[in-house]
């Protein structure tokens, strides 16, 4: 049995060799990958409660894709435009960001400051 | 009995620097292989427990080096016997069983002090988890060289008999998980925090503060996502990553094959001379260069300048090569490893003079930092959530 996971924990994933092309457009485009699945996480929670996905969804999912998302993805027009579904997640403000980021001297280290790239790069 | 211990192992060329469970040894790296005990009475086992590392016999029973019996590090080189030692720019960290049987030796050196410590009686079992994060030369780091050396300690388990006196206790050392990864890469971590996890302070960056006039209380913080040059000076090899923040820029690894140790090889012949002695040992040469006081300090100097002039020389174009590669996109250049003490002044004004032009701040880690950078490094390592992560991950691929 894995460990339960505690806040500031780490979690990894991998994509699959063989990703469809539209979740990989939508990981790319995303400007917070956790944050973004966090609000995945808060809508399915909201609607169905804490349940293992693995016992309610079909392995093979290749065609149940929705159908609008389907077709933006054939004219290839992947979500780029603000506000174009209801799902639309608003990207944190860039200034916000810099901000933070130009703040020379901490006293105390942030909790959680290693994500998902810096552990990628030392595999 | 039984504990856990996080060990960040780094295991030099000269010196082996090694965080047990937190505490710090330094060693010479060398061992010697010997047949029997060199006590022919009694000795006192609560005596020998406190400078353990000092006096270190223990008896290697493990599938990943020659079994027997082993003086380790100190206790080998001021016993006369004939030493292994890992040659400078010849032997493959991840072949030998010197790094191995020393690790071994160390790991469990602690776990039997801690015992005595923690019931004031020595078991005769003591049985150890490890967690430990260890690094190859960069010349000598690939998949498959790494995933090799990791393999020699998870193989496990490892039995390792320790000598107090005449009593012996038998340490069962179990590998949870081993990392190894680039040498001089974690340096990136012990640069932003110290042991307690906050940002680092103190005299180790005062220098490089008042030089860059960084006021205010200056710390880690600081570097937590700069891009950083490495320019780690060992003895048998220097290395040259470039890390931004916590990331390790893979594209940019590079190692090179220069060092104090071969600055020292080729003054040696020329001190012997000049002290009209046939031969006399590296290790002599090295305390004497350490020890102002000798007579012979002067000599043994002089006859050092040139062939480090030569090794700094070719250290810098090495640093030229990774500017260039980067495009000079770099912040900062961070200067460690016991050459670096050695090499300062022949090295510091050329890395200024390179540094003011290409517009990059030059942090030289001062003399009393730089050997314990990487141990620092690899401590830090495996007590952090990338480590925590790739030991995750590798137990999920089982």
């Amino acid at each position: 049995m894995k460990k339960p996971k505690k806040p500031g924990d780490n979690i990894s994933m991998k994509t699959k060799k063989n990703e469809s092309p539209l979740v990989l457009d939508w990981i790319n485009s995303q400007t917070n990958l956790m944050d973004s699945i966090r609000y995945l996480i808060e809508n399915e929670v909201a609607a169905n409660g804490i349940r293992n996905l693995q016992k309610y969804i079909p392995a093979e999912r290749a065609v149940s894709i929705g159908g609008a998302a389907a077709m933006w993805h054939e004219i290839g027009m992947v979500d780029t435009r603000a506000g174009q579904s209801a799902n639309y997640v608003p990207a944190e403000s860039r200034a916000h960001e810099e901000a933070a980021a130009s703040k020379e001297r901490e006293q105390h280290p942030a909790e959680d400051d290693i994500d998902d790239d810096d552990i990628e790069s030392w595999t | 009995m039984q504990f856990h211990f996080f060990v960040g192992n780094d295991n030099g060329n000269s010196e082996h620097d090694i965080f047990v469970d937190g505490k710090l040894i330094q060693q010479p790296n060398v061992n010697c292989a010997v047949d029997e005990l060199p006590w022919s009475e009694e000795q006192a086992p609560e005596g020998i427990v406190k400078n353990l590392q000092d006096q270190l016999i223990v008896t290697i029973d493990s599938p990943s080096a020659r079994p027997g019996m082993y003086y380790i590090g100190k206790f080998a080189l001021d016993s006369g016997e004939l030493l292994d030692a890992m040659q400078v720019g010849l032997d493959y960290k991840y072949d030998v069983d010197l790094p191995i049987v020393n690790t071994l030796g160390q790991i469990a050196s602690v776990a039997v002090q801690k015992a005595f410590e923690e019931d004031k009686g020595i078991p005769e079992m003591i049985e150890v988890q490890v967690d430990m994060a260890t690094a190859l030369p960069i010349t000598q780091h690939t998949d498959e060289a790494s995933a090799k050396f990791e393999r020699k300690f998870t193989v496990g388990p490892h039995y390792v008999t320790v000598h107090l006196g005449k009593l012996r206790v038998t340490v069962k050392v179990v590998f949870d998980y081993a990392k190894v990864v680039p040498e001089a890469t974690p340096v990136t971590f012990a640069l932003q925090k110290d042991e307690e996890g906050n940002w680092r302070e103190g005299d180790i960056f005062d220098e490089f503060a008042n030089s860059y006039e960084l006021q205010g209380n200056f710390n880690g913080s600081y570097f937590k996502d700069k891009r950083i040059l490495h320019t780690d000076i060992g003895d048998g090899s220097t290395e040259y990553p470039i890390t931004e923040g916590n990331k390790l820029l893979r594209q940019f690894v590079h190692g090179s094959n220069h060092g104090a140790g071969y600055a020292i090889e080729e003054a040696l012949n020329e001190f012997n001379g000049l002290i009209h002695l046939p031969d006399s040992p590296r290790q002599f040469f090295s305390d004497v260069i350490k020890n102002p006081t000798h007579k012979y300090h002067a000599k043994a100097i002089k006859t050092l300048r040139r062939p480090l002039e030569g090794q700094a020389k070719q250290i810098i174009t090495n640093i030229r090569k990774q500017l260039t590669k980067a495009r000079n996109e770099i912040d900062v250049i961070c200067v460690y490893g016991g050459g670096s003490i050695l090499m300062r002044s022949i090295l510091h004004p050329m890395l200024k003079e390179l540094c003011e032009e290409r517009e990059i701040k030059l942090l030289y880690i001062p003399p009393q930092y730089a050997v314990t950078m990487n141990a620092k490094g690899l401590d830090a390592f495996v007590r952090g959530k990338i480590y925590e992560a790739l030991k995750e991950r590798a137990k999920q691929a089982v």
